[in-house]
C-alpha cells in the first residue's frame, strides 16, 4: 500500500450550500418546461402503443405494424382472462374475449368437423424402415427448443435432421406458398415433422378460414411419411386441433394439447425442460403409435446442440 | 373488465423469467411514475433521497427478487465497518478494511465463484462435486466494486466516511447504475448529493437524447445483430468462413452497442434527474493501441482496476518485470470479474499479454512512431483485430467452438457466398454499417448532433421518439433480450 494512505487530513464538516443569486434560486425552484414535455411524451407513447397492442385488428396499414409486447399479466388483465396468448398472436387471442366463449366455438366447430371426410394422395401403408431417417422439423417458434431435443435423438440413433423455423407463422403462411415444398426438395427428408398451429388457436370460423391452407400443406408433403405435432395449448382453442386431426388422422397427429407444460414468461412457449419432455413424448409416439414408426431410442444425455436450422421471418 | 388489483399485484411482484429492464414496457410505465413523483419532490433533499432509494430497491427487487435483502445487508455491514474503521488509527484501520474486503469478496465469491471453484478443485483432487443451485444476483459484481472503492477511499482518507446513511445507501443503489454500471466512485457522486439538485433544460435534453441513442444501440443494433450472431456461434459448422467472419465482426459491434447502449440510458436517466454518472465508453474501436483501448472501453471498470489493484500492486514503480506481472495479474482478475469461467480468465490473460507487448513495443520504439500516420493506421488495425479475435473466446460456449470458428474463417472462406449473404441478410449488413458509422463519428461532431437535437422543435422530437419505438418493435425478436452485462 502506498505511504500516503496513512496521512491525516482534517475532517471537513458538511458545508451548507453557498448562497445562490436570487435569479438562480428562482430558476432552480421550478423544473424546466421541457421536463414536463418529455413526461407527457412518454405517457402519450405508452398509451398509444398499449392501446395498439390491445387492438384486435393488425392490418391497419398495408404492411404489418408490429405491436408492443405488453407483459402477459397486463394482457390477461386487460382482456379479463387467466391465461396469456402467444407473443406472435396477441391480436387473435385478445379478440376471442370479446364475443362468444371459446368453448362454444370449439364445440360447434368439432361437430361440423366430425361429418367431414378428406382424401389425400399420401401413402397409407405402414413403413417400418427407419435405418436412415432424415427428419425435416418445420413450423413455427415452438421448434426453438424442440429442435435441440430432436437433435439429441438424431445423434443417439444415427439420424440426420434439418429444422426450419418461421417465426409467427401459421397454416395461413405455409398454406399460401410453396415454402414447405421448397424445403422438401432442398433437404430431401425421409420424414417430415410439422409444428404449425400455435399461432391460430383462437381463429373464428376456422373450418372456412383454414381448411384450404391445411389441404395445401398436406398436398405439398406428398408421399413422404409425416407427423403433424399439434400446438401446446395454453387455453382452449376454437378447433385448430380437430381440424388438423380430421385431415391427417390420429396416426399422423400428435395431440400436444393433452400434455401439461411449464411455460416461458410469455405464457405460451414451453420452457426448455418442458419442451424437452414434449419432444420425449413425441418420440415415444413416433416409435409406437405413428403410422410410419421410427426407432427413437432415448438419448442418454442432452448434447444441447442446435441442429442445422433455417430461420424465416414474416414478410408481407 | 380490467382486474386492477391483479394487475398491480403483478406489477409490484418479481418475475424471475422477466426481470425488469430499461427497454421493457413495464419500465416505461414505472419511469413515468417515478419521473412525475420526482418532479414534485426533487427540491426537498430528504424526500428525494428517500423516494429514489425506495424506488432503486424496488427496481432491484424486480430484477433479482429477494436478493434485494442481500444488497441491503451487505451495504449496511460495509457502512458500519467503514465507520468503525474511520474511528481507528494504524493497524486498526487495516484490520477493519481487511474485514470489509473479506465480507464483500466472500459474498461475491459465494454467489459467483463457488461452483467454479468447487468444480476445479474436485477436478484436481478427483472428488465428486455436485453443482450448488446458486442464483447469481443481478449486478452483484458492480455494486461489490462500488462498496470496495468506497471503503478503500475512506481508508486512504481520500474521502470522508459518509455520516448520512441515506446518502450512502442512495449512492450504492441509485437504480440507473445499480445492475450494470457504470461503477461510479463515491468521491464523484456523494458530493453531488450535498448540493441542491439543479435540473437544467440542456441537461434534460441531453439526457433524453442519450436515452434515445442508447435505445438505438441496444434495442435496434445489438438485438438485431444478436439474432444472426447467436445462430453462428451456436453452430459454427453450419456456416462458411465468410458467414462466420460476419458473425465475429457482428458480435464485436453487438457487445459494444449492448453495453454502451445500457450505459447511455443510465447516464441519460441520471442527467434527467440532475445527476452526473461520468462516462463509460469513448469510441473504443478507434483505439490505436491496446493501452488506448482500455482507456476507452468500460472506463469505470478499467480505472477501478488501475486504482484499486494495479497501483496498489506496485504499478510501474517497481521495475519492468513487476510492471508486466502487475499488468497480467490485473487483467487476469479483470477477466475473472466478468464471469466464473476459464474462457474469461483466458480472455483477460490475453489482454494482459497484449498490454505487456504494447508496453514493450513502446519501449523499443521510444514513442517515435506515435505521430506517424501509417503507424497509427497499422496500430488501429492490429488493435481492432486483436480485440475482435478475443471477443470470440468471450462469446463462444467453449474454447473448442472459438477455435473452430477461427479455423473456419481461414479454411472455409467462400467468396461466392458474399453476394448471397448480402441478398439474404442485407439488413444485418446495413445495420452493421450503421453501427460502424455511429461509432466513427468524432466526439466534436457528436456534440454538434446533440446541439442540433436540442434546437429541433419538440413536436419533431416527439415524432422521432415514437418512430424510434416503432422501429424497435419492427426489428425485435420474440422477447426483450437481456443486457449482456447483466450476467456479470
Amino acid at each position: 500500500m502506498d505511504n500516503n494512505t496513512e496521512k491525516e487530513i482534517t475532517p471537513v464538516p458538511e458545508q451548507p450550500p453557498a448562497q445562490e443569486p436570487p435569479e438562480q434560486k428562482k430558476q432552480r425552484k421550478r423544473l424546466p418546461a421541457i421536463y414536463w414535455g418529455y413526461l407527457m411524451l412518454l405517457a402519450v407513447t405508452l398509451t398509444l402503443f398499449s392501446f395498439y397492442a390491445l387492438k384486435a385488428d393488425d392490418t391497419t396499414f398495408s404492411f404489418e405494424l408490429k405491436k408492443m409486447e405488453l407483459p402477459s399479466y397486463a394482457l390477461a388483465a386487460a382482456s379479463g382472462r387467466e391465461a396469456v396468448p402467444d407473443s406472435a398472436a396477441p391480436a387473435e387471442a385478445v379478440a376471442e374475449s370479446a364475443a362468444e366463449p371459446v368453448e362454444q366455438v370449439w364445440a360447434d366447430t368439432a361437430a361440423v368437423i366430425k361429418e367431414k371426410h378428406y382424401n389425400y394422395p399420401f401413402a397409407d401403408e405402414p413403413d417400418d424402415d427407419s435405418c436412415s431417417v432424415r427428419f425435416l422439423l418445420i413450423g413455427d417458434s415452438m421448434n426453438e427448443f424442440l429442435r435441440i431435443r430432436l437433435n439429441d435423438y438424431c445423434i443417439a440413433n444415427g439420424y440426420k435432421m434439418h429444422c426450419v423455423i418461421w417465426y409467427g407463422s401459421s397454416t395461413k403462411q405455409y398454406g399460401t406458398c410453396d415454402t414447405l415444398a421448397h424445403f422438401i426438395r432442398k433437404f430431401k427428408p425421409t420424414y417430415v415433422l410439422l409444428t404449425i398451429g400455435a399461432n391460430e388457436l383462437f381463429i373464428r370460423d376456422i373450418i372456412k378460414h383454414r381448411t384450404p391452407y391445411v389441404q395445401h400443406i398436406i398436398n405439398q408433403i406428398g408421399n413422404i411419411p409425416f407427423v403433424w405435432v399439434g400446438p401446446p395449448n395454453w387455453k382452449n382453442d376454437t378447433g385448430i386441433n380437430e381440424l388438423i386431426l380430421s385431415h391427417v388422422g390420429s396416426s399422423r397427429y400428435f395431440e400436444s394439447k393433452k400434455l401439461s407444460f411449464k411455460r416461458c414468461s410469455d405464457g405460451a412457449h414451453p420452457t426448455k425442460s418442458s419442451a424437452f419432455n414434449w419432444m420425449d413424448e413425441i418420440a415415444s409416439y413416433l416409435s409406437t403409435s405413428a403410422l410410419h414408426p421410427v426407432v427413437m431410442n432415448h438419448p442418454d444425455t442432452t448434447y444441447n446442440k442446435i441442429p442445422h436450422t433455417t430461420i424465416l421471418k414474416m414478410v408481407r | 373488465m380490467m382486474d386492477y388489483v391483479e394487475l398491480l399485484r403483478n406489477l409490484l411482484s418479481y418475475h424471475k423469467e422477466a426481470p425488469l429492464m430499461f427497454n421493457s414496457p413495464e419500465f416505461l410505465f414505472l419511469g413515468i411514475l417515478v419521473m412525475s413523483v420526482y418532479a414534485a419532490i426533487y427540491r426537498n433533499k430528504l424526500s428525494r433521497t428517500l423516494f429514489l432509494l425506495a424506488f432503486s430497491l424496488f427496481f432491484y427487487y424486480k430484477t433479482s427478487g429477494f436478493f434485494v435483502l442481500l444488497l441491503v445487508a451487505t451495504l449496511v455491514v460495509v457502512y458500519g465497518m467503514t465507520r468503525w474503521m474511520n474511528h481507528c488509527k494504524g493497524w486498526g484501520r487495516k484490520v477493519w478494511l481487511a474485514g470489509v474486503v473479506t465480507v464483500v469478496l466472500a459474498v461475491l465469491g459465494y454467489f459467483k465463484y463457488a461452483n467454479f471453484l468447487g468444480e476445479n478443485v474436485s477436478l484436481l483432487l478427483h472428488l465428486d462435486f455436485h453443482r450448488l443451485d446458486i442464483f447469481l444476483p443481478v449486478g452483484i459484481s458492480f455494486y461489490s466494486f462500488q462498496l470496495l472503492s468506497y471503503a478503500i477511499d475512506v481508508y486512504r482518507r481520500e474521502l470522508e466516511d459518509e455520516r448520512n446513511f441515506l446518502d450512502y445507501a442512495f449512492y450504492i443503489t441509485f437504480f440507473p447504475q445499480l445492475v450494470a454500471g457504470p461503477i461510479v466512485r463515491a468521491k464523484h457522486f456523494l458530493p453531488q448529493l450535498k448540493k441542491p439538485v439543479t435540473v437544467k433544460r440542456s441537461e434534460v435534453e441531453k439526457g433524453f437524447f442519450l436515452i434515445m441513442i442508447g435505445l438505438v444501440k441496444k434495442s435496434i443494433l445489438a438485438d438485431y445483430l444478436a439474432q444472426y450472431n447467436d445462430l453462428v456461434f451456436g453452430n459454427p459448422m453450419a456456416y462458411s468462413g465468410a458467414e462466420t467472419l460476419m458473425a465475429i465482426y457482428g458480435y464485436a459491434i453487438q457487445i459494444y452497442c449492448d453495453f454502451s447502449g445500457y450505459t447511455d440510458m443510465a447516464i441519460g436517466m441520471g442527467k434527467m434527474m440532475g445527476f452526473d454518472l461520468g462516462i463509460n465508453f469513448n469510441k473504443p474501436y478507434q483505439s490505436t493501441s491496446l493501452t488506448d483501448f482500455w482507456r476507452r472501453w468500460h472506463i469505470s471498470l478499467s480505472s477501478w482496476l488501475r486504482d484499486y489493484l494495479y497501483i496498489p500492486l506496485g504499478g510501474n514503480r517497481k521495475g519492468k518485470f513487476r510492471t508486466y506481472l502487475n499488468l497480467m495479474i490485473t487483467m487476469l482478475l479483470g477477466g475473472l470479474w466478468h464471469g466464473a469461467n476459464w474462457k474469461f480468465i483466458f480472455w483477460g490473460g490475453m489482454h494482459g499479454l497484449g498490454l505487456v507487448v504494447d508496453k514493450l513495443w513502446r519501449k523499443i520504439t521510444r514513442g517515435r512512431l506515435e505521430g506517424n500516420f501509417f503507424a497509427r493506421i497499422l496500430g488501429w488495425f492490429i488493435t481492432l483485430h486483436f480485440v475482435v479475435a478475443l471477443w470470440i473466446f468471450f462469446r463462444a460456449d467453449s474454447f473448442s467452438t472459438a477455435c473452430l470458428m477461427i479455423q473456419r474463417v481461414f479454411t472455409a472462406f467462400d467468396w461466392t457466398i458474399v453476394p448471397v449473404f448480402y441478398q439474404t441478410r442485407s439488413l444485418f449488413v446495413w445495420l452493421l454499417v450503421a453501427a460502424v458509422l455511429i461509432h466513427a463519428i468524432p466526439s466534436s461532431r457528436f456534440s454538434k448532433v446533440e446541439q442540433a437535437y436540442i434546437r429541433t422543435p419538440f413536436l419533431v422530437k416527439a415524432v422521432a421518439f415514437i418512430l424510434l419505438i416503432q422501429c424497435i418493435l419492427q426489428l425485435h425478436t420474440s422477447e426483450v433480450q437481456p443486457f449482456i452485462y447483466f450476467q456479470f
